[in-house]
């Protein structure tokens, strides 16, 4: 089954004015479930109006979005209860934050969802220790931490609402390498111990390779290609023609091939790379 | 939602009106506004529609848009109309209506017509003329040169002028954040629609308080950039672009010196009903 699924969808920003502008053109995309599904595409390649549609924040001019089978817009009224369902983690999302308390902000989502005060706090702990807050922190007020604290509190934040699907645009933008590195693994992790599905926006090729089980490439208001990421990184001159590249350790291993070193070049993270030199070393292929 | 507000927008465009001297066409709506209270009676009120028509054309601005932009009006016109629609026009008034006490003449209809008309041409020309057709930097460009005399009495007129560019440089950038924020509290189930006007003005907060964090941030980042480039005021500055007046705006001064003969000439000879 698929997590959310969009059939021939399209949406027009500003409608009738001079500013009209085709977000998404008449597009079918089915986002696999329980997997962690990356979206690349360059800027204005229609990711983020993709990701909004899907919790109903944009209603397509055109088509129907499908969650769980079910068409999110059959009931305009019950819109609420599919951003609950998917949530959504904007970009630079820590610009959010306006509780007192960490503990206040995370129970925000839950709170407007209205569940039992137990359950609310069973929530905000568990989403809290997802993204490594530890309880001393709850009675902090958000402004005081830095950014990549108050980015944890504000993914923490979505979390704590338990979508079915969690979708992030871009949530590791403007870390440091460690604080990427920290931020995606959890999400991964999130997703793991909560059976759900994670669709993630990036621009990192690097990120996706390692972080996403499969990858949508778009371009041009268009899916442009599906895959695993060996299948899509093994197709660098199509990536390179809408101005996508490949991981900068596959583009090392085209190069060593190139040179007369015979080594895989279907490899695209660092761990797979080194396994693969460690082997032409040992093998004593190079001296 | 919010992007839809289209008061105040500029429309990029290269029409006449487009290349007219920002400081002709401040000049030239005052003259315009004017007009709009000299005018009386029907056929004067007819000259002015016909006019602010000809320039919403040569704008190339769609009338759809300007329709847009009136809807905020709806109240007032709605009030204007109630009000002078029970004018009382006296002994010698065509009494069209009696309610009661209440009496309504053909003079009072007429006059809550032209009230309206005088608000929604109001509305309509000056934001074709200003708003619409000039982009703000180049407006307040204008507002500058054209209060400069003013810096004798010791009126910082520069210093007013950024300011002014910059709150209307950054409307629209305040509209997308606020849209942004809005979405975000949104997706996390915020609820601006329903429960009674307390619940409603809570539900605000969410999206106020990052607003104005977000806002101060933006204001001392840019105060550093400012004073980073060495940015001292107005004294000795010289311009980029430097405003010259061409045939085109003495053609548009032309046009408005004829309206404005047209106007004070149907007032004495062709009042026709006026108020």
């Amino acid at each position: 089954m698929n997590a959310a699924e969009l059939r021939g969808v399209s949406y027009v920003y500003s409608k009738n004015t001079p500013f009209c502008k085709v977000a998404v053109n008449n597009i079918d995309i089915a986002f696999e479930e329980k997997i962690v599904t990356g979206i690349i595409g360059h800027t204005g390649s229609g990711k983020s109006t993709v990701s909004q549609m899907l919790n109903g924040l944009l209603k397509p001019s055109e088509g129907v979005v499908l969650v769980e089978d079910k068409d999110i817009w059959s009931e305009p009224k019950k819109i609420r209860n599919v951003r609950f369902a998917v949530g959504l983690v904007f970009q630079y999302p820590e610009y959010q934050l306006f509780e007192e308390t960490v503990y206040k902000d995370i129970a925000y989502g839950p709170k407007n969802m209205g569940l039992s005060e137990s359950e609310i706090d069973e929530r905000v702990r568990m989403a809290a220790s997802l993204v490594g807050i530890t309880e001393d922190m709850f009675d902090k007020s958000p402004f005081d931490l830095s950014g990549g604290w108050k980015r944890r509190v504000a993914i923490a934040g979505v979390m704590a609402m338990r979508p079915k699907i969690l979708i992030l645009d871009e949530p590791a933008a403007g870390l440091d390498p460690r604080g990427r590195d920290e931020i995606l693994s959890r999400i991964v992790e999130y997703r793991r111990s909560t059976d759900s599905t994670v669709i993630m926006i990036s621009h990192s090729m690097e990120d996706m390779a390692v972080y996403c089980e499969k990858i949508l490439v778009m371009s041009d208001s268009k899916p442009f290609m599906y895959g695993t990421p060996a299948e899509v990184f093994s197709k660098s001159a199509e990536l390179e023609s809408v101005g996508l590249a490949v991981p900068q350790v596959t583009k090392l291993m085209t190069e060593l091939k190139a040179r007369g070193y015979h080594v895989r070049t279907d490899i695209y993270t660092v761990a797979q790379a080194k396994a693969e030199i460690a082997r032409l070393v040992k093998e004593g292929a190079v001296c | 939602m919010l992007k839809d507000i289209t008061l105040g927008q500029y429309f990029p465009g290269n029409s006449f009106l487009h290349r007219m001297d920002p400081r002709m066409k401040l000049i030239l709506c005052v003259v315009y506004i004017v007009l709009l209270f000299v005018a009386k009676g029907i056929t004067s009120f007819a000259l002015i529609v016909l006019f602010t028509a000809g320039i919403i054309l040569a704008s190339g601005i769609q009338f759809r848009t300007i329709f847009k932009s009136l809807k905020p009006l709806i109240f007032i016109l709605i009030f204007t109309t109630i009000l002078n629609l029970f004018w009382n026009a006296g002994e010698d008034g065509t009494v069209l209506l009696k309610l009661g006490r209440l009496t309504i003449y053909l003079e009072g209809v007429i006059r809550a017509l032209l009230m309206s008309l005088r608000i929604i041409l109001l509305m309509a020309g000056t934001t074709v003329i200003l708003m619409y057709t000039t982009s703000p930097i180049s407006l307040t460009d204008a507002i500058e040169q054209l209060f400069a005399p003013l810096n004798k009495i010791k009126i910082p007129v520069h210093t007013f002028a950024m300011m002014m560019t910059m709150a209307l440089r950054f409307i629209p950038t305040l509209l997308e954040e606020t849209q942004k924020i809005i979405n975000a509290q949104k997706a996390r189930g915020a609820d601006f629609e329903s429960g009674n006007l307390i619940a409603r003005a809570k539900a605000l907060v969410p999206i106020l308080i990052p607003l104005f964090i977000s806002q101060f941030r933006r204001a001392e980042e840019l105060a550093t950039a400012m004073e980073c480039r060495s940015y001292r005021g107005g004294e000795g500055r010289t311009r980029m672009t430097v405003l010259h007046f061409s045939s085109r705006d003495y053609i548009a001064v032309l046009a408005v010196a004829l309206l404005f003969a047209g106007i004070l000439l149907l007032n004495r000879y062709l009042p026709f009903y006026s108020i």
